[in-house]
C-alpha cells in the first residue's frame, strides 16, 4: 500500500505516525510545498522575536523519518487531484499515484481585495518563510502595522515588540483583540496590558488601502475612518481560510472546509482529510466546523490515519480553545466564553487575575482563564466529556478547586480520556 | 470502552490514595530529582499530595497512552519515549498548550522559566524516586492493566472472604 500525504505538519505527522503504528510496511510519502522540513509553525512567532534559534524549530527529530521510514519531499507542491487516476500531479508535471491519500495542507492566510496589497513590505505570517521575509524587510522600519488583532495578528504584533525597534499599531474590526475568543473584561485587560508595554491598539476600524512611497514599497495606510497610519511594514493577519484551492474541479466536497465524515474520510474512495483544511466535529453544538488549532489537527490525523491503515476509529470531536501566553500574559479560553441567554456565567477578577466560568444546566461549556492557567486541562476535560455537574461540583469549579475533583476520581473519565483517541 | 489494544505501560506510576497518609516523602524525593531542571527558580516537586476533606490523594502525570498533551505540543518537545510521556525541555518554550489540554491537572507552568514541567518518570533510575521514598506503599511501578486486575483480585478476595465469613457463621460449609 502507498500512502501519500499532502502536508508535513501537525496533521499529516500525526496520520503518518498513526499509520506505521498498524502498518510496518507500507510506503509513506509525505509532501510540501515549502522547503523547511517540519516545524512547529506558532514558533515562527518566537523564532522571529529572537527567542528560538532555527535549530530548535523542528517539531520531530530527522530520525524520526528514519525511524518510521517515512519519505518527506520538500518544495513539491500538489497542483491538482485526480482521483479517477488515484492519482496527485505535482508542480512539476509528474504524477504520484496513490493507495490512499490523506490532505493537510492547513490554512492560506486571507489578504483582502484592496489597493496596495502587492507593494514590497507588506507580508503575511503564517510559514517559517514569511518570519524570514519579515525579519529581512525590518533593518528599514521604524512603524509597523498589523491589521488583524486575532491570535495570528498578536502572535506577530508581540514578536516584534520582542525584537524590538519598531513601533507597533494593530487594527482590529472588532470592537476589542481577540474578540472571538475573549469577551470585553477579558480582552480590556490585554489590551491594556499591550499598550503598557508599547503596541498601540486601534479598534472598531479597518486598512482600506496600503499605500506606496515612491520607490514603491508601503508608506502609509489609510483606515476606513479617514485616519492615517504611516508604517514602512503592514502585516496582513486577518484570517485563515482552508488550503483547497488545488481541489476544485476534483469532486471532493467542500462547504467552508473539506467535509469529512467521522472516520475523516471524504466524500472520494481512499482520500482522507486532517487539520485546519477540514470541517470536522465541534463538540459543543454538535455541528461539523474547522476548528483552526494545533491540537485538533493532531487529533484529526490521528484517527485518519488509524483508518487510513485499516482500524476503523471514529473522530469523538473537539471544542474551540487556545492558550496565548503573549505580552506577558497568560490566556486561555475554551469552548464558548461568550454570554449568551441560555448560559449562566460566573466571573472572578482579582488584581491581574480573570475567571469566567460558563455553564448550560449542569453542564459547563466554556471558560476563561486570564492570570492564573493552572490546570486549566481539568476544565478543557469537563467541557469536552460533558460531564453532568453537581452543585457541589459547580461550586468547586467557580473556586478554582478542579484539580481536586480529578484528584478524588470524582469524573467519570479518570481512565478512558487516556486510551480514547 | 476501551480499544483492544492498550498498551501495557510498566513505567507508570500507580496511585494507591488509600494507603497515603500525607507525609510528602515522594514530593521532597521528587524536589531533589528535578532540580536540575529549575535555572531562576526554586525547584517544586512534579507529584504532590492534594488533601480534600481531610483525605490525602498523591497526583502527578498519568503517563496517558495516547498524550493530550503530546497532541497539543507545538514543539513536539514532549513525546513518548518507549516508556513514558516525556519531554524535551531545551525546546520547551512554555506556550501552555499542553497545560490546556492534560485532563488531570499534572503540568505545572513556570512562567520565569518558560517551561511547563511534569513528571517525566524519571527513567534514568531503576526505580522513580518518588517510588522507592514512599514507605507506605503508595505508589507502585505498575501498568494500568495490572493495576485494573488487581483491584478486581482484592475486590473477588474481599467478596470471597465475606462469603466465608458468613458461611462460618451460620456454621456451615462455604
Ligand atoms: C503565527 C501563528 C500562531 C499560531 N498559534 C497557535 C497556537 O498558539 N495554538 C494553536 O493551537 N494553533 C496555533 N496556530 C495554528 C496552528 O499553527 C495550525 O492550527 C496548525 O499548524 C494546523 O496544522 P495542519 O497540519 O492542519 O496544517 P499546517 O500547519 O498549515 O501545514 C500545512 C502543510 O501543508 C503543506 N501544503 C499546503 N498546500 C500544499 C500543496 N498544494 N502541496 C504540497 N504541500 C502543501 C504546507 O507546506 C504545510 O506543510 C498558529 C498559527 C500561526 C500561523
Ligand atoms: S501530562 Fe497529562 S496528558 Fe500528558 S501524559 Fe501526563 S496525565 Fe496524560
Ligand atoms: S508548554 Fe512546552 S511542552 Fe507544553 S505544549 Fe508548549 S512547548 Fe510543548
Amino acid at each position: 500500500m502507498r500512502y501519500v500525504i499532502i502536508g508535513n505538519s501537525y496533521g499529516g505527522l500525526a496520520a503518518a505516525e498513526a499509520i506505521r503504528k498498524r502498518d510496518g510496511h507500507g510506503e509513506i510519502i509525505v509532501l510540501s510545498d515549502e522547503q523547511h522540513p517540519a516545524y512547529g509553525r506558532p514558533l515562527i512567532s518566537y523564532y522571529l522575536g529572537g527567542e528560538m534559534s532555527p535549530d530548535r524549530m523542528h517539531y520531530r527529530p530527522p530520525s524520526f523519518y528514519r525511524n518510521y521510514n517515512i519519505q518527506v519531499r520538500l518544495n513539491a507542491r500538489v497542483v491538482k487531484l485526480l482521483p479517477q487516476k488515484h492519482a496527485v500531479q505535482l508542480l512539476d508535471g509528474s504524477l504520484l499515484p496513490y493507495g490512499r491519500l490523506l490532505i493537510a495542507t492547513g490554512g492560506q492566510p486571507f489578504v483582502p481585495p484592496m489597493k496596495g496589497t502587492g507593494s514590497p513590505g507588506v507580508f503575511t505570517f503564517t510559514t517559517w518563510q514569511d518570519a524570514d521575509d519579515i525579519k529581512n524587510w525590518l533593518p528599514r522600519v521604524q512603524e509597523v502595522v498589523v491589521i488583524g488583532g486575532g491570535l495570528i495578528g498578536l502572535s506577530a504584533a508581540d514578536a516584534l515588540r520582542h525584537r524590538g525597534g519598531a513601533k507597533v499599531t494593530v487594527v482590529e474590526m472588532l470592537p476589542r483583540v481577540l474578540g472571538l475568543a475573549l469577551d470585553e473584561d477579558g480582552s480590556r485587560m490585554l489590551q491594556d496590558k499591550m499598550q503598557a508595554l508599547g503596541t498601540k491598539v486601534v479598534t472598531e476600524d479597518s486598512v482600506v488601502e496600503i499605500v506606496p512611497g515612491a520607490t514603491g514599497a508601503v508608506e502609509k495606510v489609510v483606515l476606513k475612518s479617514g485616519r492615517e497610519l504611516p508604517c514602512q511594514m503592514v502585516v496582513v493577519a486577518i484570517g485563515v481560510r482552508p488550503n483547497v484551492e488545488f481541489l476544485k474541479d476534483s469532486g471532493i466536497q467542500i462547504n467552508r472546509g473539506i467535509a469529512v465524515d467521522e472516520h475523516m474520510q471524504t466524500n472520494l474512495p481512499d482520500v482522507y482529510g486532517a487539520g485546519d483544511v477540514v470541517e470536522a466535529k465541534d463538540i459543543i453544538n454538535g455541528d461539523n466546523r474547522v476548528i483552526a488549532i494545533l491540537p485538533v489537527a493532531y487529533e484529526h490525523g490521528l484517527v485518519a490515519g488509524a483508518n487510513m491503515a485499516g482500524d476503523v476509529q471514529v473522530y469523538a470531536g473537539n471544542i474551540a480553545m487556545n492558550s496565548m501566553p503573549k505580552f506577558n500574559m497568560s490566556v486561555m479560553t475554551m469552548g464558548l466564553t461568550l454570554d449568551q441567554p441560555d448560559l449562566v456565567a460566573v466571573r472572578r477578577q482579582r488584581g491581574d487575575q480573570y475567571q469566567k466560568f460558563l455553564f448550560q444546566g449542569d453542564r459547563l461549556v466554556g471558560a476563561i482563564l486570564i492570570g492564573n492557567t493552572t490546570a486549566g486541562g481539568v476544565l478543557t476535560a469537563i467541557i469536552k466529556k460533558r460531564e453532568h455537574l453537581t452543585p457541589a461540583m459547580k461550586e468547586r469549579i467557580v473556586y478554582g478547586n478542579y484539580r481536586s475533583l480529578v484528584a478524588e476520581r470524582k469524573l467519570t473519565w479518570s481512565k478512558a480520556v487516556e486510551v480514547a483517541l | 470502552m476501551y480499544p483492544e489494544r492498550v498498551v501495557e505501560y510498566t513505567r507508570g506510576i500507580n496511585v494507591d490514595a488509600a494507603k497515603c497518609d500525607g507525609c510528602g516523602d515522594c514530593a521532597e524525593a521528587c524536589r531533589r530529582a528535578v532540580a536540575g531542571q529549575h535555572r531562576h527558580t526554586d525547584p517544586f516537586p512534579r507529584i504532590w499530595v492534594q488533601q480534600v476533606d481531610h483525605k490525602q490523594y498523591p497526583v502527578l502525570c498519568h503517563n496517558c497512552e495516547q498524550a493530550p498533551c503530546v497532541s497539543a505540543c507545538m514543539t513536539g518537545c514532549r513525546h513518548r519515549v518507549g516508556d513514558f510521556v516525556t519531554t524535551d525541555y531545551a525546546r520547551c518554550v512554555g506556550c501552555s498548550m499542553c497545560v490546556m489540554c492534560c485532563p488531570f491537572g499534572a503540568i505545572e507552568l513556570v512562567e520565569e522559566e518558560h517551561l511547563a514541567l511534569k513528571c517525566d518518570g524519571c527513567l534514568d533510575e531503576e526505580t522513580a524516586p518518588c517510588v522507592a521514598a514512599c514507605q507506605k506503599g503508595a505508589l507502585r511501578h505498575v501498568g494500568y492493566l495490572q493495576s485494573v486486575s488487581e483491584t478486581r483480585y482484592a475486590g473477588a478476595a474481599a467478596l470471597a472472604f465475606s462469603s466465608l465469613l458468613a458461611a462460618s457463621k451460620k456454621g456451615g460449609k462455604p
